[in-house]
């Protein structure tokens, strides 16, 4: 018996295991996927989307319109995206105070968490003189079109950008570790700790009794169980409304898989008559930071994509295609990143298959015109002989299905993390999102995981 | 070629559909000179049971058609995708489904062991990657990466 069981190794799950190990709680950590190792990340495009993704990379919105990008590696998200950490701003705050009727989302009630978790990590930007050229016309054309900018903050450490590094080979795994992810920060201490990992394990569902909660799980298609008085789930949105859904929890938790949002984004891409080398040093460094584009509910963040990524962008059959990616090298690209209404919904099948229901609102397309319109405007002030559209948007920031909230009716967490009506069953990672913040959600999601630590100590 | 999911008729089938989505031009090879098939099993291992069982049973289908027939029927499915709901859910599904696949083995870096130019990675510029020391200095002390933490202020 454990003091506690994790289910979910991400950016959530690796930091609650941390806090209860340092504690000196007994605990087991339970991951889907596999426990790669910088020394082992896969090296290719093709390989790391197969293996450290659900789905064999992708996974898609019931209209195919979206496609959902979903870590499945031990670090979760944390060990493939690029680790940028924005706190939030009380526009996002008054919006969940709105939603869960929560009156302590306030910057000043968050701020010593935000603060415990910024402290734990190397946060860096990216300076002025590492910027790569995608990130100069990015800056320029805001200066150009009267728009704020500001560098991203990321959870990094030496990443030799001067001596060569590109960063865009990170999204499989930083094979220098240098990127702070749950993999080479949290999880090796808390294993010096104690923590027990057992990985390729799939949470099935779980029994809730009163002070004793059993996890019911696949490893390796054998079937095993562990119990524990206390259980954090941290499978994120789709895993967290699967497993509470085949533990017979949806007629309870009315709630159950909806306020479903993602943050679409679409990209942009510029051709420019120069070679721009997207790819190179620093690939995603800055961000938009202007109020007016806030009010309007989208955000700018200058990014690009390795080959394949970028193919499936890229709109068009045989010729045309091509003649796009052979002047990869020459693109330059922004990304356009709405903040949706949070009306989708994850469903469940009998078979365990989830379906996401996921369509853009009337107000989610009049923001996505106005970036795309933004956008074209931002490539035009800075010379850019073409402007090609992105075919596919896409989802990385998956949020809500569990939403916190004080009514059970609409909600599935209580404000002490607790799932409402199971005690001693807790959750606090982007499943918890009452709605779309507009902002990066990962040191909120850290920093709530921090609150969420101490909930379960007491 | 030998795939563990694969039969010769899908891949054939993957091939003909790919020379369609990349017909090649002067040095970039079409997608069946390329041999990238070669190395459908990287993704197929991965692939959810029930979608690999779809695409084996479309692909199978589809290696019936005469070529001329499945670019008019690849085109007809990629104009579908702007439709709304219905059929435009399935045509888009369909084409995410083949463009992945296609362009994951196109623009992997590989190449099957018969083609001997670059590939196509190598062709568009492709050359990412990250700088490594010696491993007893690279990685710096957590103490070390601590001390590099920037003092961001409020931005």
């Amino acid at each position: 018996m454990f003091d506690f069981i994790i289910i979910g190794s991400g950016v959530s799950g690796a930091r609650i295991a941390h806090q209860l190990t340092q504690e000196g709680a007994n605990c087991l950590l339970l991951e889907a996927g596999k426990h790669f190792k910088r020394e082992n990340f896969p090296q290719s495009e093709i390989d790391y989307s197969a293996q450290m993704f659900w789905g064999g990379g992708l996974e898609l919105s019931q209209d195919a319109r979206l496609g959902f990008l979903r870590a499945r590696c031990v670090g979760g998200t944390s060990v493939v995206n690029q680790a940028l950490l924005d706190r939030f701003d009380e526009d996002a705050f008054e919006d969940w105070r709105f939603h869960t009727g929560i009156e302590t989302f306030t910057e000043a009630d968050w701020e010593p968490y935000y603060e415990e978790v910024e402290k734990s990590l190397s946060i860096q930007t990216i300076p002025i003189e590492q910027q790569n050229k995608n990130a100069k016309i990015f800056t320029k054309a805001f200066k150009e079109e009267g728009y704020f900018w500001a560098p991203l903050k990321r959870a990094q450490a030496n990443c030799a950008i001067e001596k060569g590094s590109d960063c865009i080979t990170c999204l499989g795994g930083c094979p220098r570790g240098s990127k702070q992810s749950a993999l080479v920060t949290l999880i090796p201490e808390a294993e010096k700790q104690g923590l027990r990992i057992e990985t390729e394990c799939d949470v099935h569902s779980i029994r809730v009794k009163k002070n004793e909660i059993t996890v019911h799980a696949f490893q390796k298609g054998q079937a095993k169980e562990w119990k524990a008085p206390k259980v954090a789930l941290a499978a994120g949105s789709f895993g967290n409304t699967k497993i509470l859904s085949r533990s017979k929890l949806k007629k309870p938790l009315p709630a159950l898989g909806k306020f479903f949002s993602c943050h679409p984004q679409y990209m942009v891409y510029g051709l420019f008559e120069e070679p721009i080398d997207a790819h190179k040093g620093a690939f995603q460094s800055v961000q938009s930071k202007d109020k007016k584009l806030r009010r309007f509910g989208f955000k700018f963040e200058n990014v690009f994509a390795p080959p394949i990524g970028t193919a499936m962008l890229i709109p068009g059959i045989g010729s045309n295609h091509l003649e796009a990616m052979k002047k990869y090298r020459y693109l330059a690209s922004m990304e356009i990143a709405l903040r949706d209404e949070a009306v989708g919904e994850i469903n469940v099948t009998r078979s365990g298959k989830i379906k996401v229901k996921k369509i853009l609102t009337h107000q989610d397309k009049q923001r996505l015109q106005e970036g795309l319109a933004t956008a074209r405007e931002l490539f035009q002030a800075v010379g850019a002989k073409k402007i090609i559209q992105g075919e596919q948007g896409f989802g990385l920031h998956l949020m809500g299905g569990c939403a916190i909230g004080v009514d059970g009716k609409d909600s599935v967490v209580g404000p002490d993390f607790q799932i409402h009506e199971n005690p001693g069953l807790y959750a606090a990672d982007s499943s918890i999102f009452p709605s779309a913040p507009g902002i990066n959600p990962s040191l909120t999601i850290m920093a709530m995981s921090q609150k969420a630590s101490q909930e379960m100590l007491s | 070629m030998s795939s563990k999911y694969f039969s010769s008729r899908h891949t054939g089938a993957l091939n003909r559909i790919g020379n369609i989505l990349i017909p090649g031009e002067e040095v970039f090879p079409s997608f069946s000179e390329l041999g990238c098939v070669e190395h459908v099993d990287r993704i197929l291992e991965s692939m959810p049971k029930p979608e690999r069982k779809d695409l084996k049973l479309l692909l199978f289908a589809l290696s019936f058609l005469p070529t001329p027939l499945l670019k008019f029927w690849i085109y007809t499915i990629d104009k579908l995708a702007h439709w709304p709901s219905g059929v435009g859910n399935l045509a888009r599904l369909i084409r995410i489904g083949l463009k992945g696949l296609v362009m994951s083995l196109y623009y992997s870096g590989q190449k099957g062991s018969e083609y001997k130019g670059r590939t196509p990675v190598e062709l568009i510029g492709y050359d990412a990657h990250v700088y490594l020391e010696n491993e007893k200095n690279h990685f710096p002390s957590r103490e070390d990466e601590l001390a590099q933490r920037t003092n961001f202020g409020n931005l």
